[in-house]
């Protein structure tokens, strides 16, 4: 009996395929190109981040310096007494 | 170009194969889709000592397996919002039973079985879908399965056991 049943199954018939299928899937292969980032483009971005955060870090630095030499003029003249100018 | 080629020798094997998984025809182009867009990536990457076939099936069976696994569990979160409890049985069914290369006069004893081979292990579901809808022979679907034929032979008579009990 089931084999019956099975043999019913050869009697669906074979489909042919939408002549539209084919522009789809290159849509999304298309579409799956433009997300999937190339690694040259990554490596360009990440150096571009590197150079930026090193410059800023430069400039930094540098406007840190003027108060490191006032600093070093007071420990060349150093004011030891506590009183105010207008005591 | 390879790849348009491709698409012209294997599109029909490919569309139909999904057809019998789906059951409808908007599920098996989606699967067919899929397949096609996993082939593009992956060609660079096939071992050519393997039969082109067979890998375009293999691919086109996990895809279809994958596709239905996922609408499975989509709709048994729905019923599970809806109603509180997943309704597993409900889930398994065939909803939108929709097989163009189905005979009006067969549909309801053919929308019957597909409906009891959609409930069997995946496996015992791919050898009979082979064997008995895509008329391969047991040596075929035994390398597609990556099986012994014996085994193959195996599968096809639990799924029939299984079916009986089903039917």
């Amino acid at each position: 009996m089931e084999q019956d049943n099975l043999d019913l199954l050869k009697q669906i018939k074979k489909i042919a395929v939408s002549d539209a299928m084919y522009p789809k899937i290159m849509q999304r292969i298309e579409r799956n190109k433009m997300t999937i980032l190339p690694m040259y483009k990554v490596v360009i971005a990440a150096s571009l981040l590197l150079g930026l955060i090193t410059t800023e870090l430069y400039i930094v630095q540098n406007r840190a310096n003027p108060i490191a030499e006032t600093n070093k003029i007071n420990n060349i003249i150093p004011i030891n007494d506590n009183s105010l100018y207008n005591e | 170009l390879i790849f348009e080629h491709l698409y012209k020798e294997y599109k029909t094997l490919v569309f139909n194969l999904a057809l019998q998984y789906a059951n409808n025809v908007q599920d098996a182009e989606e699967i067919m889709q899929d397949v096609f867009v996993n082939i593009y990536q992956h060609l660079n990457s096939f071992r050519q000592e393997a039969d082109i076939k067979t890998w375009i099936y293999r691919i086109t069976i996990n895809q279809s397996l994958d596709f239905i696994k996922k609408k499975q569990r989509k709709k048994r979160s729905f019923l599970a919002n809806l109603f509180g409890i997943a309704d597993e049985k409900a889930a398994l069914e065939i909803s939108d039973f929709n097989h163009p290369g189905v005979d009006l006069e067969n549909k309801e004893a053919i929308y019957l079985l597909m409906s009891k081979i959609q409930n069997l292990p995946e496996n015992q579901k791919t050898a009979v879908i082979l064997l008995k809808i895509e008329g391969l022979s047991q040596q075929e679907v035994a390398q597609i399965m990556n099986l012994k034929e014996g085994a193959v032979e195996s599968l096809l008579q639990r799924a029939k056991i299984n079916l009986k009990k089903k039917l």
